[in-house]
């Protein structure tokens, strides 16, 4: 018997109800430690279903109590008083009943469907000792049923602030009235929001039955969507949009608005016929288009956009921008219109703002137009006067100074003493020196004023190049730099672009190059010039012409700046090297006008080089032209660059170029022709060799002085080695062909006999004969006259085209102290005469091409359109009828005198005319 | 020119390039080559215009020797230049040709007087 009590599961308690003894048993079922147990209230431990006391049983008797362990589990306590003061309890379960019960009753059927929507269920007793907590209470609060959980545990999960109200929840209850609390709970860091609900049945207030739900998912619904709320309702005040509708109810609209629209409106919104007080604020040029508007939109369903003005109560006018939708019933009808009014009187006040600004600003800008425009035309006119001005007074002042030029020239001719003599050399570099700063000012001038226009002939560059080089050979000379040319052997016979332009840049470079050039102790200055001809496609070639020195260089930012007028390197180059900054932009200029480029690489104190590239499109080739089937060239160094330069050019005019050094030739062989490379006059060698030369050597110095050499072997060609162009060097072959000519004329008294007998006339034969003529005198006799061609500064232009006359009158005006250039006939001689100013001119009368009447006519007709002076111009003829004389002079020609013309005659008519010009 | 002053013309009248440039020699005897070298050449076309009977390029050659001829002191050769331009003017072949002939014998006689060895 004792052993089946001991595997009863029994309890015993004490007459206030705590727990004093329990067996093994026991706390198996309960799954409790027996410390769990003892000293606790039955009643903490147990949830009764109802309201039992055990402590009315009497001695040996017993009662069947159902109640739930951890207010969870059912079990049915047997309660028997077997001593006073204490009960013994058997503790029976009937969970598996509770759980699995067969036949559903209703109360489990609430218990599940509760639990299926999550609501917790609770009960607690006024004490809030005895509580129960469904098991979807738990899972709602996120706990395990196991645990267990008494009230203040429960509270003490729940928000502080909520605490508090939870506190007083009960305490303030109202009779009858059921409670509502809700709650935040945080669990595993989330904020959850609960709803507890409970009341007290009124026939049992011992205990609260409630209720709890979750409510977080409705809280922040409601909190987006009052925020939602709130957020529209500042923008819509910010932005001054105020919501109105209207709907239509028995036939009639009726219409509301918001606060904020009533705030744009500011009307009294006590007013029965709200639409009707509005439209009559509308203002009165506006209302019409509204009314239209809102009927158009009810009637179609369309929606109402309309923009108009509102005069608010107190007389103020605002621009509203009012839109609205319109909403239809089944039957398509519009029920309703929902809208807002905006008020855009800022955005008006703003816009009209701007447009009076622009408006201001565009009248300003206008007058400050006009006012740029005026000023402009002021700055143009000054520009065009001050123009004018350096033209007109270039002009004015070249023709004095031509005079002073001349006079100065005159002044040199007499015999004067080496002191006055000095200060006329003086005085005439200056005065050149002056025309050519005034001829600079009146090139810039037009081309700025864009009237300068290209002269364009057909020329040959090279003669062009070589007398330039005649010029510079001796400056540079005299400066100690060494000047040098090197030509490309396929530069054409002539090229069709403006020579006197071409001479100008090629002037204004090379001087430039000379007067930079470095030559001091440590280097010489050197100045090296290259020509090459370039072609870029079948039409097109480029004439490219490098000109490089070693001097002072130029830097980077000066660079930038050179080719403006005025400019040069900086205040130092001025005063160390004078000019007047206008070459270069001259030059920059002229070369854009011919469509070529102009470039510079320079290095500081390294040297500069300029490059000309010049297109052509109309050229000659240069044809072949064989003057000796052999030529010999004497010479110290073949290898150097100036000899290499000479072979390849003497080897354009030769079949052979036979090398030889000076060692190797003890004598000249007169029957042969030479070019002798002169590099040392001090050489025994090479002097006694230029002793032996016989009109059968050309002589090339490469430096040094050449007047000792011209003593040494006179009527010989010479000239300097390194500036020898293509040009110079079939020059001085030519002539040396000439000479020998000259010194063997190979003619015979045969020579002038005759055969008369008439042949069968050929029209086109006195042309191919004049052809020969003209052959035959320019290989013969032209080239004298061409030397008298490069004469420096020739003052008298004789026309003439008989070569012998041109030689003779050379002749007798060098005798007189006169130079002068050469025209073959009226044509050229007028081009000549437009080119340069020239104090006199000789003119033969009967030429081909133009004779010397015309000549005169168009010079005259040119002097009077241009109110320039009258040159003078003497008739030079064979003819010596009576009134010839009165002829010439009739024709605008100014004196006449006949051929042969004695020197004393010459003298007489040419001074007269000469000092007289 | 008249007719009787003719006769006291030089075949080559060195006064008159002494007068022209001076008395130097060298020079003088280097104008009176070319211009033999000129008449040769223009005799030679001279020809060739009578042969064609372009009797205008006989007066422009003439006129062109003339003056070279007057220079050097030629003074018949420019005289008989002087004819052919006359004639050759008025279109007269057959007094052309006289002087032409005349001119050519004239020439010679004007390159022995200036070629010593000629």
């Amino acid at each position: 018997m004792s052993s089946l009590l001991d595997a009863l599961p029994l309890l015993e308690v004490t007459e206030n109800g705590e727990v004093c003894a329990a067996n093994s048993p026991a706390c198996e079922l309960l799954n409790v430690t027996i410390d769990e147990l003892l000293g606790k209230p039955l009643a903490s431990l147990f949830a009764f279903t109802q309201h039992v006391s055990y402590q009315c049983i009497k001695m040996n008797e017993s009662k069947n109590i159902t109640a739930y362990f951890k207010n969870r589990f059912p079990y049915t306590l047997h309660c028997y008083k077997t001593k006073p003061n204490h009960y013994d309890i058997l503790i029976t379960c009937n969970q598996t009943c509770a759980i699995t019960p067969l036949t559903p009753n209703s109360s489990y059927i609430l218990d599940t469907a509760i639990s299926c929507a999550k609501i917790g269920i609770w009960r607690v007793d006024n004490s809030l000792n005895n509580v129960y907590f469904s098991d979807s209470f738990y899972q709602l609060i996120k706990k395990s049923p196991a645990q267990g959980l008494s009230w203040d545990q429960f509270v003490s999960l729940i928000h502080p602030e909520d605490q508090i109200t939870l506190k007083s929840f009960f305490t303030n209850s109202i009779a009858d009235v059921p409670l509502s609390l809700e709650f935040r709970m945080t669990i595993n860091g989330h904020l959850h929001w609960y709803q507890l609900l409970a009341n007290q049945p009124n026939n049992y207030k011992k205990y609260w039955y409630g209720t709890l739900q979750e409510c977080s998912q409705e809280k922040q619904m409601t909190k987006a969507l009052s925020e939602a709320n709130e957020n529209r309702r500042i923008a819509l005040e910010a932005g001054k949009i105020g919501n109105w509708s209207s709907v239509k109810r028995n036939g009639h609209w009726e219409w509301e608005w918001d606060k904020q629209a009533n705030a744009i409106f500011q009307m009294d919104l006590t007013e029965d016929s709200k639409i009707t007080s509005w439209l009559k604020n509308i203002h009165p040029q506006d209302t019409s288009n509204v009314f239209k508007a809102f009927r158009h939109a009810l009637d179609t369903g369309n929606e109402f956009e309309q923009e108009c003005r509102y005069i608010q109560p107190s007389n103020n006018v605002i621009h509203v921008l009012v839109k609205g939708l319109v909403s239809k019933n089944e039957q398509r009808e519009s029920i309703r219109m929902d809208g807002v009014v905006i008020d855009q009187t800022a955005a008006y006040k703003t816009k009209a703002q701007l447009q009076e600004i622009n408006l201001n600003l565009e009248e300003k800008v206008r007058d400050r137009t006009t006012e740029l425009n005026k000023a402009l035309e002021h700055a143009e006119t000054a520009n065009k006067s001050k123009s004018d001005f350096l033209s007109m007074m270039s002009h004015e002042l070249r023709t004095p100074m031509n005079v002073i030029i001349g006079a100065l020239d005159l002044l040199t001719l007499q015999q004067n003493s080496f002191e006055e003599q000095e200060l006329l050399d003086t005085a005439s570099i200056s005065a050149n020196n002056l025309v050519s700063i005034l001829n600079d000012i009146l090139d810039i001038t037009k081309i700025e004023a864009g009237k300068l226009e290209l002269d364009c002939i057909n020329f040959d560059f090279s003669e062009l190049l070589y007398n330039i080089l005649v010029v510079f050979g001796p400056i540079a000379h005299s400066k100690g730099v060494n000047l040098s040319v090197y030509e490309s052997s396929t530069l054409p016979l002539t090229i069709h672009n403006d020579d006197n332009r071409i001479r100008q840049i090629l002037f204004n470079l090379i001087s430039n190059a000379i007067k930079f050039s470095g030559n001091d102790k440590t280097h010489a200055g050197t100045v090296d010039i290259s020509v090459s001809w370039e072609p870029e496609n079948e039409i097109i070639h480029t004439l490219v012409i490098s000109v490089k020195d070693n001097g002072i260089g130029i830097d980077k930012d000066t660079q930038k700046k050179l080719f403006s007028p005025f400019t040069q390197g900086d205040k130092t180059t001025t005063r160390r090297f004078g000019g007047t900054g206008l070459g270069l932009a001259i030059c920059g200029r002229l070369i854009d006008l011919m469509g070529g480029q102009l470039n510079l690489h320079s290095e500081l104190n390294i040297g500069s080089t300029f490059t000309v590239r010049i297109p052509t499109w109309q050229f000659e080739p240069r044809k072949v032209d064989t003057l000796f089937s052999a030529i010999t060239l004497i010479c110290s160094n073949s290898t150097v660059p100036n000899i290499q330069q000479l072979i390849k050019i003497v080897d354009m005019f030769c079949n052979e170029v036979h090398v030889i050094d000076w060692d190797a030739l003890p004598q000249l062989d007169k029957l042969s022709t030479y070019i002798l490379a002169v590099d040392n006059m001090q050489s025994s060698l090479q002097y006694n060799m230029l002793k032996t030369i016989d009109h059968n050597a050309v002589v090339l110095v490469e430096k040094g002085d050449i007047t000792q050499l011209k003593q040494l072997i006179k009527d010989t060609p010479t000239g300097f080695l390194s500036t020898q162009t293509l040009f110079s060097i079939q020059k001085l072959l030519r002539r040396l062909v000439h000479t020998h000519n000259d010194s063997t004329p190979h003619l015979s008294a045969t020579d002038f006999d005759l055969n008369l007998v008439c042949e069968p006339h050929l029209p086109n034969q006195g042309l191919d004969i004049n052809s020969q003529l003209t052959q035959v005198c320019d290989d013969s006799l032209l080239y004298a006259t061409t030397d008298s061609n490069t004469q420096d500064n020739p003052t008298i232009l004789l026309v003439e085209d008989n070569p012998f006359n041109q030689n003779l009158m050379t002749k007798q005006l060098n005798k007189l102290g006169y130079q002068c250039d050469i025209a073959e006939n009226g044509v050229l001689g007028l081009k000549q005469w437009q080119n340069k100013a020239y104090t006199l001119i000789l003119t033969d009368c009967h030429m081909p091409e133009m004779d010397g009447y015309e000549m005169t006519r168009q010079i005259r007709e040119i002097e009077s359109n241009l109110d320039k002076p009258h040159i003078p111009i003497i008739a030079v003829t064979g003819a010596a009828m009576k009134g010839d004389r009165d002829y010439c002079l009739s024709k605008g020609m100014s004196d006449f005198i006949s051929k042969p013309i004695t020197l004393d005659k010459f003298k007489n008519v040419i001074g007269r005319w000469y000092e007289g010009a | 020119m008249k007719e009787h002053e003719v006769g006291e013309l030089q075949t080559i009248n060195q006064q008159v390039m002494i007068d022209l440039i001076g008395n130097d020699h060298n020079e003088i005897i280097r104008f009176q080559q070319q211009f033999l070298i000129q008449a040769k050449q223009s005799l030679q076309h001279i020809a060739t215009f009578y042969r064609t009977e372009q009797l205008a390029k006989i007066k422009e050659e003439a006129h062109f020797l003339k003056t070279s001829a007057k220079a050097v002191g030629a003074e018949i050769c420019a005289h008989h230049l002087q004819t052919l331009e006359d004639s050759s003017q008025e279109q007269d072949k057959a007094t052309c040709k006289l002087h032409i002939q005349s001119l050519s014998e004239e020439l010679k006689r004007v390159y022995h007087c200036i070629t010593p060895n000629g």
